[in-house]
C-alpha cells in the first residue's frame, strides 16, 4: 500500500473517529438534558424550554438514534396536563387551552407510542380530563363513559397501573350514585369490563 | 439405452457433436441456475419498477401532498392587512394557474364555505383580484398606501379571529364529501382570539383523529402567535417560504411539483445492469460463418 493511500485512510479514520466522538457526546447530552429537565419540570412546569437538546452534529442524529421523540411527546402531554390546573375552582382561558393541548398530546401518545407504560399513563390522564369535564359539562353521562373507557384502557395496557385502578373504582362509584337518565342513554357499566382489568384485583369494592 | 441429462437431451438445433458431452453436465447445471436466478431477479425488478412508476404522483403544486386536492381555509379577519394580502394572492394564484382542485373556506369569527371541495383551481382566479392592489392612495410607505378593490366580505366578514371556526367548517366539508386523506391548508396571521385557543387545540385533535393533514401558510405572524401553533402542530406543519416561492413560479416553469423519483431511477438502473449481466454472462455462443 502506497504512503498516499495510507495517509488518506488515516485521514478518513480520523474524521470518522471525530464524528463518532461528537455523536457520543450528543447521545450523552440527550440523556443528561432529559434527566435535568425532569427535575426542572418538578420545580417549574411552566418553563417552555424543557427537554430541548442541543446537537453538535447536523440532523439531530443523537436524538434520532435514541428515539426520544415519543418520550418528549409524553412529557409534553404531562406538562400541559399539569399546567391545565384541573383542580382549580375557577380556571383561566390559558388553563383551558393547556387542557386541550394536553388532550391533543396524550391522544398522540396513544396513536404513535409503542411503549405500553406510557400509553397506559396517557390513557389514565385522558380519563381524568374527561372525569373533570363531566363535572361541569352538559354531556356528563357521555364524558363519564369516556373516562371509564380510558381507565379500562389504561389498566388493559398496564395491569400494574394502580392510579388507573383507583380512578376506575372512583368513576364506577360516581356512576352508581348518579345513574344515567333515560334521555342520556346508557351502555358501558360492568358488562364490558375486561376480565383481566381491575375487576380481577382482590382489594376495593369491585368493578 | 443411454440416459441423457435433462439439459443435454439431443435437440434438433445444429450442434457440435461432442464425445464427452456428459462431462459438461456440471457446467450446464451451473449455467442453468445462473440463468434462472437472473431471470427471477429481472422479473422481480421489472415488476418493482412497474409498481414504482404506477405509484408516482405528481401534484400540480406541493401544497396538497396526495395530488387529490384539499381545502384552503383563509383568514379574512380585520388583522389581515395589505402586506398579508400579497401572500394570500400569491397562494391563490398558484392554485388558479395550476388548476388544482380545491375547496375554499373563509373565516373571521365565523367560518363560511365559499367553494366546495373539488372546485377547479381556476375558479379561484376571480378572488385573486381582491387581494391585489389597483393603485396607490395618499401614503407611499411600503406595504401601505395601496388601494384595493371593494371586496364582498368587507362589510360583514371582518371581525376578530377565531381559527377554529374555519377549521371546523373544513373538517365538516371533508366528512360530508367522504374525502379520505384530506389536506387542509390554513392561511392566517395566527392572531387568534385567546378565547378560541381551547377550541383550536380541540379542533386540531379532531383533525388528527380523522386523519386530516393540516398545513399552515403563516401570514407574517407575531412570534407569540406563531409559538402556540408551533407547540400544537410542530414546525413541519408550516409551509416554508421556499415552498411558497416554488409553487408561485410553477406556471412560468411549466413543470409539476414532484420530488425526484430516486427509487424508480435506481430500480431502472439496476434492471438495465441485470439485463446487461444476463447478456454478458449467459448468452449462447455465437460465431460468424467462415468466409468462403
Amino acid at each position: 500500500m502506497s504512503t498516499g493511500v495510507r495517509v488518506l485512510l488515516a485521514l478518513v479514520a480520523l474524521v470518522l473517529a471525530g464524528t463518532l466522538a461528537l455523536l457520543a457526546l450528543d447521545v450523552h447530552g440527550v440523556d443528561e438534558t432529559f434527566r435535568a429537565d425532569d427535575l426542572r419540570f418538578q420545580r417549574n412546569p411552566g418553563d417552555s424550554a424543557l427537554w430541548v437538546t442541543e446537537s453538535r452534529l447536523p440532523g439531530d442524529l443523537g436524538e434520532k438514534m435514541l428515539g426520544v421523540a415519543d418520550d418528549r411527546q409524553f412529557r409534553s402531554g404531562v406538562r400541559f396536563f399539569r399546567l391545565s390546573g384541573l383542580r382549580s375552582q375557577s380556571r383561566s382561558i390559558d388553563q383551558s387551552t393547556f387542557q386541550q393541548a394536553a388532550e391533543l398530546e396524550l391522544s398522540r401518545v396513544d396513536r404513535t407510542d409503542s411503549n405500553a407504560w406510557r400509553r397506559s399513563a396517557a390513557a389514565n390522564l385522558r380519563g381524568v380530563i374527561n372525569l373533570v369535564e363531566a363535572a361541569t359539562s352538559d354531556e356528563s353521562g357521555q364524558l363519564l363513559q369516556r373516562s371509564l373507557s380510558e381507565f379500562r384502557n389504561a389498566i388493559r395496557l398496564n395491569p400494574e397501573n394502580a392510579e388507573a385502578k383507583y380512578n376506575l373504582e372512583l368513576v364506577l362509584q360516581i356512576a352508581a350514585e348518579n345513574p344515567p337518565s333515560d334521555d342520556e342513554g346508557g351502555g358501558g357499566g360492568r358488562g364490558d369490563t375486561p376480565a383481566s382489568g381491575a375487576g380481577a384485583a382482590s382489594s376495593g369494592s369491585g368493578y | 439405452m443411454t440416459a441423457w441429462p435433462e439439459r443435454l437431451r439431443p435437440s434438433r438445433r445444429p450442434r457440435i457433436p461432442l464425445a464427452d458431452a456428459r462431462g459438461l453436465a456440471g457446467v450446464v447445471r451451473r449455467t442453468s441456475l445462473v440463468r434462472l436466478l437472473l431471470a427471477a431477479a429481472i422479473a422481480a425488478l421489472a415488476l418493482g419498477t412497474f409498481l414504482l412508476a404506477r405509484g408516482l404522483q405528481a401534484p400540480p403544486s406541493s401544497y396538497f401532498a396526495s395530488g387529490a386536492g384539499g381545502i384552503v381555509v383563509t383568514d379574512l379577519s380585520s388583522s389581515i392587512d395589505p402586506n398579508k394580502y400579497r401572500r394570500i394572492a400569491r397562494v391563490l394564484k398558484s392554485f388558479a394557474d395550476t388548476n388544482q382542485p380545491t375547496g375554499f373556506v373563509a373565516f373571521s369569527d365565523t367560518g363560511y364555505e365559499m367553494m366546495p371541495p373539488g372546485t377547479r383551481g381556476d375558479e379561484l382566479a376571480p378572488l385573486v383580484k381582491f387581494f391585489e392592489p389597483v393603485g396607490r392612495s395618499g401614503s407611499h410607505r411600503f406595504g401601505t398606501g395601496f388601494r384595493y378593490p371593494q371586496n364582498p366580505w368587507a362589510g360583514s366578514f371582518r371581525g376578530g379571529t377565531r381559527i377554529s371556526t374555519g377549521l371546523t367548517v373544513a373538517r365538516r366539508m371533508i366528512a360530508r364529501d367522504g374525502i379520505t386523506n384530506g389536506t387542509v391548508m390554513l392561511m392566517s396571521d395566527l392572531d387568534n382570539s385567546p378565547f378560541d385557543n381551547p377550541r383550536l387545540a380541540k379542533e386540531i385533535n379532531l383533525y388528527e383523529k380523522a386523519g386530516i393533514d393540516l398545513r399552515v401558510v403563516p401570514l407574517f405572524p407575531a412570534p407569540e402567535d406563531r409559538s402556540l401553533m408551533y407547540k400544537l402542530l410542530g414546525p413541519e406543519a408550516f409551509v416554508a417560504n421556499r415552498e411558497l416561492l416554488n409553487n408561485a413560479t410553477l406556471r412560468e416553469r411549466r413543470t409539476l411539483a414532484g420530488s425526484f423519483p430516486a427509487a424508480l431511477v435506481l430500480a431502472g438502473a439496476a434492471l438495465l445492469l441485470l439485463l446487461a449481466l444476463n447478456e454478458k454472462a449467459t448468452a449462447r455462443l455465437a460465431w460468424r460463418r467462415a468466409v468462403a
